[in-house]
């Protein structure tokens, strides 16, 4: 067991590899056997990382959530900001000048105003909840844009 | 090769990071500001030039469709990483700031479409 932990410990973005692995296969068989893929298995898988984080926060008390258990550190290393930007930039990959064309302005009037719904009305949530500076609002407005 | 995909991504996104970070300096901001925005817009241009001079094969868009492929397992890490402990303790702002903006999109963009089909 020693030996198995020191190899994780080592190596823990091939373990974080190896969880997310493991977490998106038992979220799609789930999707697949009980909602008969009404849900899309990758929506649950992110929903069960989201509970997983929370259970991290509970059981250690840090601010990284699945992360902070030492097994599982890879896991925020895989989720932290290098590979997440990295990966977002390679989805620009499937994006094409003429495509964009071709989506006209359906497409830009959609994407400004889909931006400004979720700025607007997540500023307006956190107005209703009290917050009143300008780097607070800022924040959760942004936070509702970025995540939805 | 594969690795030409690779390496080239990693240019775009070093570029692009690289002007976030003096577009931020430029304003006065002490970060990185719209890096990951330039970084995507410099592969798009990267990859027009590439399909223009028939650059753009297959063994090259493997190694960036890679990582095209792992956003959301990145995705699902990263959200098993974040302080949902202190997002949801902190009150329910978080869970109604994520409920009410998809409410309001899935109400408004049905009419959209129906303005846009009628013209």
């Amino acid at each position: 067991m020693e030996e198995l932990l020191k190899v994780f410990d080592k190596n823990a973005l091939i373990v974080g590899f190896l969880a997310i692995g493991l977490l998106t296969y038992l979220s799609d068989l789930f999707s697949r056997k009980v909602l008969n893929g009404r849900i899309p298995g990758s929506a649950i898988a992110i929903f069960l990382g989201l509970v997983l984080g929370y259970v991290g926060g509970v059981f250690t008390g840090g601010d990284k959530g699945l992360a902070d258990i030492p097994v599982f550190h890879g896991v925020g290393v895989l989720g932290g900001s290098m590979f997440r930007d990295f990966a977002i930039v390679a989805t620009a990959m499937g994006a094409s000048f003429i495509l964009i064309k071709k989506s006209g302005l359906l497409g830009l009037i959609s994407l400004i105003i889909g931006i400004l719904i979720f700025f607007i009305s997540g500023v307006a949530m956190a107005w209703l909840w009290g917050y009143r500076n300008a780097v607070s609002l800022a924040t959760i407005g942004a936070g509702a844009c970025t995540f939805i | 090769m594969l690795i030409y995909g690779l390496a080239l991504l990693s240019f775009s996104y070093l570029v692009g990071q690289w002007l976030g970070e003096l577009l931020g300096k430029l304003i006065g901001i002490n970060s990185n500001v719209g890096g990951v925005g330039f970084a995507m817009i410099i592969l798009m241009l990267l990859k027009e030039l590439f399909e223009r001079k028939g650059w753009w094969k297959h063994e090259i868009i493997s190694g960036i469709d890679f990582w095209n492929k792992m956003y959301i397992p990145v995705v699902i890490a990263m959200a098993a990483s974040l302080n949902v402990k202190a997002a949801i303790s902190s009150g329910n702002l978080a869970i109604v700031a994520g409920i009410i903006p998809v409410i309001f999109a899935f109400a408004f963009f049905p009419v959209l479409m129906k303005d846009f089909r009628q013209n």
